[in-house]
């Protein structure tokens, strides 16, 4: 599968200061990628420079194979690109707003008024769309943006903190709306530095900290790179605490047990069929198991591990 | 490249600023200030139909014109800072429009309310000019120099809003239309040429007002008489064609990213502006009043005059190219780091720009004894006294590469608008020498003159006129002079040595 964004040997300096060093980064299609880390890591700023709005002082970003420094024009057609700031032309309508963006992206003028609709209608601005938009509230406009983002079908989206500022529903609405776009097979590079706001969400993540990325991979992969030891929860009914001590503390690959009422947490050093081959012996030393998994790491948990803890 | 017509910008001013309600309380009002003027004049006028009307024709074409420029200038000098401001301008150059037709939405759709008040009082002044007994080609001619005039201005505005952060500052591009009249100074001059550039002088010559100095300017080009309405358009177009490169060439980029010209497009700068010196000179002015001793009148005359206006002239426009061509610092920094390893020549584009003024200079001294050869059956090459001008020429270099080196230094610190402040410090400088050689005179009678031989280059201009044998003090200030260009060398190095670091996170 080719990348749909290719960014090697990317940094930034300003001043005396590097913001962004060595960046290099692989995202293949169809991906929704978090870039995460503290303010001041570098995000904005490989952001920017992915969508062409800075120039890198070394290194390039490919955007589905085109070399956004050399044929920016061409790479654009590419890009959506979204910032925290939904700086929008206060005096025009919705649909002229699409429009402009629609014409500025050189879209063929016969797609134009149908993809203005279809995208209204996915952001759900169906009832503003003649609408004025200095009318419009905060999370309107959010939406809007979007939509301008999208209107020319872009297979890559960058997301520079999109939700900051926006109220739960909005957020709800744009993760939604994200996962939509996903599916439809857009490439996303979201940016945040508040965490849960990309848990669940991310199909694969990068850790940036002071102008470097620390790691980058599926969440499921840097779990299990960074952790040999799963955790396990298990919950059961009737008394069971016995039995589950004495049938764990036969098992080499167990340890830590920790018991508080009726469930427990454990951590468990094999693989899964070995981790199944414990719940089959608990069940046969008679537990009455309710539920039994292991313990996903969130994105905050791995930033938490990674990072060198200097923010959250 | 999108058809200028189709251009989204302009749509997107025409709908954000002309939606049908408000033009047509625009053009009533526009109507309604037409028939105040026409009554004004009717009644100033009462017999006589034809002086009405053409008095009502003068002031509408009068009115056009500074409403379109003050207009023009105005929006078009926030056109894009108000874009930074608002943020909104990271998101067009994100699109596919290319800078050209960034520039050109901007410059027909800024100033969109503007050009829909002068269009509706177009067939009004047109109608009064022509049965006002205005020639139709002047009534014609106003209107296309009414064109010219206002995209050149608008360019030079937009231009200006390109450089500067915040829209207020874009109001700057007000300051163009006030150069405008300063270059009627230049009227009785033998560069009548440069008085051309006055719409005012193309105006009055158009509908014949020879009543007044100013319609009577006779422009010269290459010593050929050309009728100052035409000189006017082809300067628009010529000066015009320098915005738009530099616009077309910066407009998509980051601020911090800007250089106005490359180090080539300096060099024909220079080029450019020698051309046009020599072309506007009028030559049999020379060859008539060189055999004078001294010359009549205020203005530069004597062939050692010009050759000392040209001096200046260049002098102007190699502290212009030297600013144009400033290294953004990033880029500068990664020009040392490759020339300290060997991969980029010290003339590398993105490199230190004091050595691109050098062949400026050389083109400079060049044309101007080109000039005086050609001249020379008329003119002895002796009177334009070139051997001092040369030195002269060699000196304004020194000082003008120091104070270009200056200006870089300043990029490189952390100062907010280091260049605007650098050449405020500049300015500081030379008015403290000026103010230093006052002082020294009381003293002594010839002190003056060497404080401001060794502090500042001028003393060369009296040179040119009157030499005097002091190569000492010369010799003195150009040493110092290149002491200190060697002491801002090494400051810049310095800067740029010093090791970038990596960025602290903050707290989220």
């Amino acid at each position: 599968m080719p990348a749909a964004i290719e960014i090697s040997k990317l940094r930034k300096e300003f001043d005396d200061v590097v913001a962004v060093e060595g960046l290099d980064l692989i995202i293949p299609e169809g991906e929704i990628f978090g870039l995460i880390g503290p303010n001041g890591a570098g995000k904005t700023t490989s952001i920017r420079m992915a969508c062409g709005l800075l120039d890198p002082t070394d290194g390039q970003v490919m955007i589905s194979g085109v070399s956004v420094h050399d044929e920016p024009e061409r790479a654009q057609q590419f890009i959506g690109y979204l910032s925290d700031f939904f700086s929008v032309y206060e005096d025009l309508k919705v649909w002229e707003y699409l429009d402009f963006f629609a014409h500025a992206y050189k879209m063929p003028d016969a797609e134009i008024p149908a993809r203005i609709d279809e995208v209204i209608e996915q952001v759900d601005l169906e009832v503003k769309r003649d609408a004025l938009i200095k009318g419009l509230s905060r999370g309107m406009k959010q939406r809007l943006g979007i939509a301008r983002a999208i209107i020319h079908k872009p297979c890559v989206l960058l997301l520079d903190e999109p939700a900051s500022g926006l109220d739960p529903k909005a957020r709800l609405d744009l993760r939604n709306l994200l996962r939509s776009l996903r599916d439809q097979g857009s490439t996303v590079l979201i940016s945040s530095h508040i965490l849960t706001e990309l848990e669940g969400f991310c199909t694969s993540i990068g850790l940036m900290e002071k102008g470097r990325m620390i790691r980058s991979g599926s969440i499921e992969a840097i779990s299990a790179a960074e952790s040999s030891m799963r955790v396990v929860r298990l919950h059961w009914v009737g008394q069971a605490e016995a039995m589950l001590r004495a049938s764990l503390d036969q098992n080499a690959q167990a340890s830590g047990l920790m018991v508080q009422g009726d469930h427990a947490v454990f951590k468990f050093a094999g693989s899964e069929a070995e981790l199944s081959a414990v719940l089959a012996a608990l069940v046969t030393a008679g537990v009455r198991v309710l539920s039994f998994g292991e313990v996903k790491q969130t994105v905050e948990d791995l930033y938490l591990k990674l990072s060198h803890h200097e923010v959250m | 490249m999108l058809k200028f017509w189709r251009n989204p910008l302009l749509i997107l001013y025409v709908r954000s600023e002309l939606r049908p309600a408000r033009a047509a309380i625009t053009a009533a009002i526009t109507l309604v200030i037409c028939i105040l003027i026409g009554m004004g004049c009717w009644s100033a006028d009462l017999d006589h139909r034809q002086a009405f009307l053409h008095d009502l024709y003068a002031w509408l074409v009068g009115i056009q014109f500074v409403v379109l420029g003050v207009w023009s200038a105005g929006t078009c000098g926030q056109a894009v800072a108000r874009e930074r401001e608002l943020r909104t301008f990271d998101f067009l150059k994100t699109t596919r429009l290319t800078a050209a037709e960034l520039m050109i939405g901007k410059l027909l759709g800024a100033p969109i309310v503007a050009y829909f008040i002068v269009v509706c009082t177009l067939p009004i002044s047109i109608l009064a000019g022509l049965l006002g007994g205005v020639a139709p080609v002047a009534v014609l001619g106003a209107v296309v120099l009414l064109v010219f005039f206002n995209l050149f201005y608008s360019l030079a505005a937009l231009w200006g809003s390109m450089l500067v952060e915040k829209a207020s500052s874009g109001a700057v591009g007000l300051m163009a239309l006030l150069a405008n009249l300063l270059a009627l100074a230049f009227m009785d001059s033998p560069f009548k040429g440069i008085a051309a550039i006055s719409v005012v002088s193309a105006l009055f010559s158009l509908h014949g007002l020879r009543q007044f100095d100013v319609g009577r300017i006779a422009p010269t080009l290459f010593g050929k008489e050309v009728p100052c309405f035409i000189l006017t358009l082809v300067l628009y177009v010529l000066l015009g064609a320098w915005f738009v490169l530099m616009l077309v060439r910066n407009l998509k980029r980051d601020l911090s990213q800007i250089q106005v010209l490359s180090r080539w497009q300096c060099v024909g700068l220079i080029a450019f502006w020698n051309l046009l010196f020599y072309a506007f000179l009028d030559t049999q002015r020379i060859m008539a009043l060189s055999r004078l001793q001294p010359s009549p009148g205020s203005y530069p005359n004597h062939a050692y005059e010009i050759a000392t206006f040209a001096v200046a002239w260049n002098a102007f426009f190699l502290f212009l190219i030297g600013v144009a061509a400033l290294s953004p610092p990033e880029k500068l920094k990664v020009w040392w780091r490759n020339w300290k390893s060997g991969k980029a020549l010290y003339l590398a584009p993105n490199g230190l720009p004091w050595p691109w003024l050098v062949p400026a200079a050389v083109i400079a001294c060049g044309m101007l004894a080109a000039e005086a050869l050609g001249l020379r059956s008329s003119v002895p090459i002796s009177t334009w006294r070139l051997g001092f001008v040369g030195v002269a020429f060699l000196a304004f270099l020194i000082f003008t590469a120091r104070d270009v080196l200056f200006l870089q230094w300043c990029l490189l610190t952390r100062m907010k608008h280091p260049v605007t402040k650098g050449v405020l410090f500049l300015v500081f400088y030379y008015s403290a020498a000026g103010i230093i050689g006052a002082v020294a005179g009381v003293f002594s009678d010839g002190a003056t003159w060497k404080a401001i031989a060794v502090l500042t280059p001028y003393a060369w201009f009296g040179e040119i006129e009157n030499p005097r044998a002091n190569p000492a003090i010369d010799l003195t200030a150009l040493v110092l002079q290149l002491a200190f260009c060697i002491l801002i060398h090494v400051a810049i190095q310095k800067r740029l040595a010093r090791p970038a670091h990596i960025a602290e996170a903050s707290a989220a």
